[in-house]
């Protein structure tokens, strides 16, 4: 069974400038004050709808042409990039759950086309910045080892298959998480899959 | 360690720096006002300590206690005897410290003079002081250099000349410091930076002090953008305070660390931190950091000359002032006898006022001029005026003057001849810059076939010489047409540049000289040149009808935008969507229709139009993302009302959307078709997830003018294609628009799709265009 660590959502913290960038301000640094209450408002619905957690195993590397996984292959230079020399990779899913999925298309089927695009960039730093919490309690506990970058799927040359595989392996579907056969993307949206390797340190 | 292994293990890790050390040293006991370089004399074991603190934390690079070594700086305090033990202990302690567990690295820091005519310092004062730090610290051993917290790209770049002069092995960081704003002292901003140091051999650039990581991060982000060298970042531990009479930094560790996935999601190489970071600042970064490849980047190449404050890219149209140059002007000739500094100012102050962007300098017959005042002339202008051509013949005097310039100059010219290219490129090499190429040889061309082979020529010399074809401009040569030149010659091989993706600038005046009414002929020509693809002219912005006219013509091109309009319009319609009052717009349509007027006459003159501008202002980046939606949203309880009250009328455009099986994002198929409603076209949505033949029963039994089909991922693009084939399959002729953050202007032709929609004013545009064909 996979380790569980649930994240309270007031120590998420995302910087401004990251969700006014995500939103299309381009350049701008800040929420344009015309935007700033209803940018309060969505906020305030993404912390109280959103109960993140993480889902987390860790596996041993077996470096062959490829890094494997008890079997499984993961062909990826991105992945050689950043993982070379790990002994240890963690495979982490992190979550802000269902209902904001159900708040944000509530939104839409109201009409609040904007509120559900401000409702929706947020969620999607919000799982980010969650993950990022995460990935300092791992660096903390796994001292003296040392952790590379975290990647995930979808990024460069790392098959966005491997979702299917992470999901698998760490039981998501018992805690709510799918994937789609076909896509391999992640349900409930606000979901990101990641890797991070570990290697003794010096 | 040399300079090449470490670039190597660079490509693989990104690499701690240390902390602060003059915050430190004052709350280990160092009075404020005393310099912390003493201290590697008087008490070097507390620059011991600190140094063995930071290695324990996990730094990799030990900077050493020099920051403010060079014989100026000491020299204000009284200590110049003691700059040699300065500098050679500082080596030796950090040696000690590191105890072969970090690399150390000599740290140089600025003057404190800024460079004339602002302040007292010149490149040959900065360079003095620079090679006197370097030497030492070489014969010491240093791993690398870096300098930080410059303000000037003249400093900095005198202090690169001297590390290079001494060492061509060892590895050099160069830093600026910035403002919140993004500006040096002296107006630099990071992409100048980027630009002038590109050609330069440094191996990483990047920024220390005076901002916290979050304020400086988008100055970084800008930096990484536009430069190929490594990147390197010390932030501040967040903008000093002052409490209680005392400085405070208000970032903590825990925060501090917090800030190393954006760097590195930003292409850092090496981070580390710059006052008030502690020991402790350092160890959390190192446990954020881990060990990490760094990510790779794509930055952009720019073709720009630069000055402090001023980059000319030659992505636009650009203004080279010709008049400073004495050849037929006695007075300017005598002023530059006399070494004449005000009235030569004046010449470039004026040319600049009138749109003068670059200032060709020219000193007539180089022999009479003394170096000095030539000197002066190119350490000054860029600061006072603009970035400068240097219209100079002679390679000494090129030299000279190319290594005292601060910024990345253009140098005018060479002839396409061997050694004239090689001699100029060699220059270029080590001190930057952009060459202008003739397109002539030994002789002047006869006709556009001479200037073809000596283009030829020219490009197979700089593939032999390993010079960047991004860093050359052409000049197709002007003759006078009084001489019996033939300007058609000189246009086509504008043309023929441009198909080489080359640049061009020419010498404009050249064609009308000796002849009545030159304004009339240079005028005249640069209009036939533009339309040509001319990028550039060295020509005469006190010209009135000549600087209009361009103008103008810059305009009818496409290439330059009518003068701004401010957001607020005198439509009070668009005013009134672009401020999201939806019951106020709802107000002014009911009140049209009071009046009489006809729904579909609101809809087409008024609504339509006014969503059509609202488009246009945000393809040009006017109105961001949000506005758009909002205005989109204002506008569609507006539409539907006078939809209403046109039921029954014939002329429904129908558009159907959706994302395609196995895809469950669809924030953006929504805002396209919030958008395409709200310009009055009837929308039927068919959600997200749909499957393929959901969609085509939707074609079959709605008719409408257009499909969207939404796609997000590499794995759901593939449905567009199933979609599109079994469409043609059943002949159901119907357009089919496509967008999604896997999508490409290619890969959808590859698809069969019929366009492709970067976002939603892209589809509001194909419509439109659709509906125009179907009204032919």
């Amino acid at each position: 069974m996979p380790r569980v660590i649930e994240i309270d959502p007031s120590v998420v913290k995302v910087p401004e400038r990251v969700i006014s960038a995500r939103l299309g301000f381009k350049g701008v640094g800040k929420i344009p004050e015309e935007f700033k209450e209803l940018f309060k408002i969505a906020w305030k619905e993404v912390k109280k709808a959103s109960r993140p957690f993480a889902l987390l195993e860790d596996k041993i590397c077996d470096w062959n042409e490829y890094l494997e996984i008890e079997g499984f292959k993961l062909k990826s230079e991105l992945v050689k990039r950043h993982l070379k020399d790990c002994e240890i990779i963690t495979l982490m899913v992190v979550t802000l759950g269902k209902t904001i999925d159900e708040i944000i298309e509530r939104a839409h089927e109201s009409g609040d086309e904007l509120l559900s695009y401000f409702l929706d960039g947020i969620a999607s730093e919000f799982v980010e910045y969650a993950a990022r919490e995460i990935e300092k309690i791992l660096r903390e506990e796994k001292t003296p080892m040392v952790g590379g970058a975290r990647i995930s799927p979808g990024y460069g040359d790392f098959p966005l298959e491997v979702n299917g595989w992470i999901i698998e392996t760490l039981n998501g579907k018992e805690f709510g998480i799918r994937y789609h056969p076909e896509s391999f993307i992640l349900i409930p949206r606000k979901t990101i899959t990641s890797v991070m390797g570990w290697r003794k340190s010096g | 360690m040399d300079r090449w292994e470490l670039r190597k293990i660079l490509e693989e890790r990104v690499l701690l720096l240390d902390g602060a050390y003059g915050t430190e040293f004052m709350k280990m006991g160092l009075e404020g006002g005393v310099p912390p370089e003493i201290l590697n004399v008087e008490k070097p074991d507390m620059v011991l300590d600190l140094q063995r603190r930071y290695v324990i934390s996990g730094a990799d690079i030990l900077i050493t206690n020099t920051f403010g070594a060079t014989p100026a700086k000491l020299e204000k305090h009284g200590l110049e005897r003691s700059f040699d033990s300065i500098v050679r202990n500082a080596v030796r302690i950090a040696r000690k410290a590191s105890n072969e567990k970090a690399l150390v690295f000599g740290d140089l820091g600025p003057t404190g003079e800024l460079p004339e005519p602002i302040g007292k310092g010149n490149f040959d004062i900065f360079y003095e002081n620079f090679r006197k730090v370097a030497e030492i610290m070489l014969e010491e051993g240093v791993d690398g250099f870096i300098l930080e917290t410059f303000s000037d790209i003249l400093e900095l770049k005198a202090a690169v000349f001297a590390i290079r002069d001494l060492s061509k092995d060892i590895f050099v960081i160069a830093h600026l410091t910035f403002d919140e704003k993004g500006r040096t002292l002296t107006g630099t901003d990071p992409k100048n930076f980027a630009v002038t140091f590109e050609d330069l051999d440094v191996d990483a650039l990047g920024m220390n002090c005076t901002l916290g990581p979050e304020e400086m991060l988008p100055i970084f982000q800008e930096l990484s953008r536009y430069t190929s060298k490594f990147l390197s970042v010390e932030p501040n531990a967040g903008m000093p305070q002052i409490v209680d009479g005392k400085t405070i930094y208000p970032v903590g560790p825990e925060e501090f660390a917090d800030h190393v996935d954006s760097f590195w999601e930003s292409g850092v190489n090496i981070i580390g931190g710059c006052c008030g970071t502690t020991p402790k600042h350092i160890l959390l970064l190192r446990r954020n950091l881990g060990k990490r490849a760094p990510v790779e980047r794509a930055p952009k190449k720019v073709i720009a000359v630069t000055s402090p404050s001023k980059l000319v890219d030659f992505e636009d149209f650009v203004v080279v002032g010709e008049r400073i140059n004495p050849s037929g002007r006695k007075k300017l000739w005598k002023a530059m006898l006399d070494e004449d500094i005000p009235a030569i100012d004046k010449e470039a102050k004026e040319q600049v006022e009138k749109g003068a962007e670059i200032l060709d300098v020219n000193f007539g017959m180089e022999r009479s001029i003394s170096l000095d005042f030539a000197k002066k002339i190119v350490e000054r202008l860029p600061y006072t005026s603009a970035p400068l051509s240097l219209d100079v013949q002679s390679v000494d005097l090129i030299e000279e003057l190319m290594r005292v310039y601060p910024g990345r100059p253009l140098l005018n010219s060479s002839r396409a001849l061997l050694r004239e290219i090689e001699e100029r490129v060699s220059i270029l090499k080590k001190y930057g810059g952009i060459l202008v190429v003739l397109a002539m040889e030994e002789h002047v061309p006869e006709d556009f076939d001479d200037r073809k082979k000596a283009i030829e020529k020219t490009l197979k010399i700089l593939n032999d010489l390993d010079f960047d074809t991004n860093r050359i401009i052409i000049d197709p040569v002007v003759l006078s047409l009084g001489a019996g030149g033939k300007a058609y010659d000189t246009l086509k091989t504008i043309e023929y540049v441009k198909t080489l993706g080359l640049k061009t600038t020419l010498g404009l005046s050249n064609i009308s000289f000796g002849l009545p009414n030159r304004s009339n002929y240079n005028t005249a020509f640069l209009i036939m040149a533009l339309e040509r693809g001319l990028d550039s002219a060295i020509m005469n912005p006190l010209d009135e009808t000549l600087m209009k006219t361009l103008e103008a013509s810059l305009v009818i091109l496409g290439k330059k935008e009518l003068p701004k309009k401010s957001l607020k319009t005198e439509d009070e319609i668009l005013d009134t969507i672009l401020s999201g009052k939806t019951e106020k717009l709802l107000e002014i349509v009911r009140g049209m229709i009071d009046s009489g007027a006809a729904p579909i006459e609101v809809v087409e003159k008024h609504l339509k139009p006014a969503m059509e501008e609202i488009g246009r202002l945000y393809d040009k980046g006017k109105i961001f993302l949000p506005q758009l939606i909002m205005a989109s949203q204002t506008a569609i309880p507006s539409f539907e009302f006078l939809e209403s009250k046109m039921a029954g009328q014939d002329g429904d455009k129908i558009f159907v959307i959706a994302t395609v099986k196995g895809d469950v994002h669809d924030i953006g198929k929504n805002i396209v078709a919030s958008v395409v409603k709200s310009s009055g076209y009837k929308v039927i949505d068919l959600g997200r997830d749909v499957p393929n033949e959901k969609v085509i029963e939707a074609v079959e039994r709605y008719k409408p003018i257009a499909l969207g089909l939404s796609a997000m991922m590499t794995t759901t693009v593939l449905r567009i294609g199933e979609i599109v084939r079994e469409l043609k399959r059943r002949n159901l002729k119907v357009p089919v628009i496509v967008g999604g953050a896997s999508l490409n202007e290619k890969l959808s032709k590859e698809l069969g799709a019929d366009f492709y929609a970067r976002n939603a004013t892209d589809v509001v545009r194909f419509l439109k265009e659709l509906e125009g064909r179907e009204g032919n």
